[in-house]
């Protein structure tokens, strides 16, 4: 055992309370709960159901809205606060050279990322999978999404089911852009856009490699087999992201 | 994108669950609490992760790949742990009472600060291979990136925390 390793352990030894029964604390409590956090949340989902109509209706007319004001000045675009228009638009004229497979076994996944620190990607623009969230139109993953210290100007990123070419996958929030192509009303989902973009020069934050990052939820409706692809598009690169990721 | 791929169907019955999760609760709680240096957040982490694991260890296939999969779990919760603390401008700090002599607790202070100041992901793979003496293939099932990654990461760490150090020696 090496030095580092047997301090490493001591270290946390040292700090590591008795388990005290916990692993049938923790099973127990998943047994005695799980029922309990499920009628909770049909609960809350027939409270929220009643509510959620009003909400589907004011999203829908607000989203209208917002797609006919876009239309009326932009030809059918949103693009996030700060982030050029028209560079954006160049960016979307640019045709989505993502593949289409017949078998989930013929998925391509080049999703290894070429940067020891990020999952996906090869650069300039690098994504590290997150949490899961089931809703009844489908499955979201809350992704970080990172841009390379020096990169200029905006960029979009879109995907789609690769084994169909009209399932996409849906960006919601702040940063998600390009046309509303649905609605889903659970919790902190609302409007879904086509297209995530983003401005590396105003990202969320950046991380200890002065990589900008932004955290972005993102789905797919129920459906859809797990092999899907992205398409990140900037003023100078295009990057392909294939995955395999079963719903 | 969380690595949860080919999982299919096993029975989940509540004592088939209970007889794979128990033994999963230690290395989730020393990982949860390497990461996040607070013993009621780490059971807390524990707990979502099993709940997370109730729902979706019946799609479980491969049972070799169980360990790996839920401390990926368990990893994921601590990530958002870790981001609710940010959002709540909170740092990690060392909440918890140490018990030995001065000495060796200076020094075991000392290194978990240091492990505390790598990236998230160079804290994940150091905490994995080295605490809970995992392969580093299965540090990189639960992280989900290469082995060649991996190693780069543990590469890097061991480079942080003891510069000089020579790197096949400390990797034993």
């Amino acid at each position: 055992m090496s030095n580092l390793r047997r301090d490493i352990h001591s270290a946390y030894d040292a700090i590591e309370p008795s388990l005290g029964g916990m692993p049938e604390r923790v099973v127990q409590t998943v047994l005695a709960e799980k029922n309990g956090r499920l009628r909770k949340e049909k609960m809350v989902y027939r409270l929220r159901i009643s509510t959620a109509l009003v909400a589907a209706v004011l999203v829908v007319a607000v989203g209208a809205a917002a797609v006919i004001t876009w239309n009326s000045l932009h030809n059918n675009n949103t693009s996030p606060a700060g982030v050029g228009l028209t560079s954006v638009q160049q960016l979307e004229a640019r045709p989505l050279t993502l593949p289409t497979v017949q078998t989930a076994s013929q998925c391509p996944e080049s999703a290894s990322s070429t940067s020891p620190r990020y999952q996906y990607g090869t650069g300039p623009v690098y994504a590290d999978g997150g949490q899961e969230i089931g809703t009844d139109w489908g499955h979201y993953w809350d992704v970080i999404w990172y841009a390379a210290p020096n990169l200029k100007g905006p960029v979009i990123v879109r995907g789609r089911d690769l084994m169909t070419t009209d399932r996409r996958v849906v960006f919601v929030g702040p940063y998600s852009g390009g046309p509303v192509i649905g609605t889903d009303t659970a919790p902190n989902v609302g409007a879904q856009h086509a297209e995530l973009v983003l401005d590396p020069a105003s990202p969320e934050a950046r991380d200890n490699n002065h990589y900008g990052y932004w955290h972005i939820r993102q789905g797919m409706s129920n459906g859809w087999v797990g092999c899907v692809g992205f398409q990140i598009d900037g003023p100078n690169f295009s990057e392909t992201i294939t995955t395999f990721a079963a719903p | 994108m969380q690595q949860v791929a080919e999982i299919k169907s096993l029975p989940a019955g509540e004592s088939t669950f209970a007889d794979l999760l128990k033994p999963l609760i230690e290395p989730g709680f020393r990982l949860a609490l390497a990461m996040l240096h607070d013993p009621t957040a780490a059971e807390d982490a524990v707990q979502e992760a099993s709940f997370t694991a109730w729902r979706k260890l019946g799609r479980m296939a491969d049972r070799g790949r169980l360990r790996p999969w839920f401390l990926g779990v368990v990893a994921n919760k601590c990530r958002n742990a870790r981001r609710n603390r940010w959002t709540s401008r909170a740092e990690l700090t060392e909440d918890i009472s140490v018990v030995s002599s001065e000495e060796a607790t200076m020094r075991g202070a000392d290194l978990r600060r240091a492990i505390a100041r790598l990236g998230r992901d160079d804290r994940l793979v150091v905490v994995l291979y080295f605490y809970l003496d995992l392969p580093v293939d299965e540090v990189a099932t639960v992280t989900g990136a290469s082995v060649g990654a991996t190693r780069t990461r543990l590469h890097r760490a061991i480079k942080k925390l003891r510069p000089g150090v020579a790197i096949e020696e400390a990797l034993r």
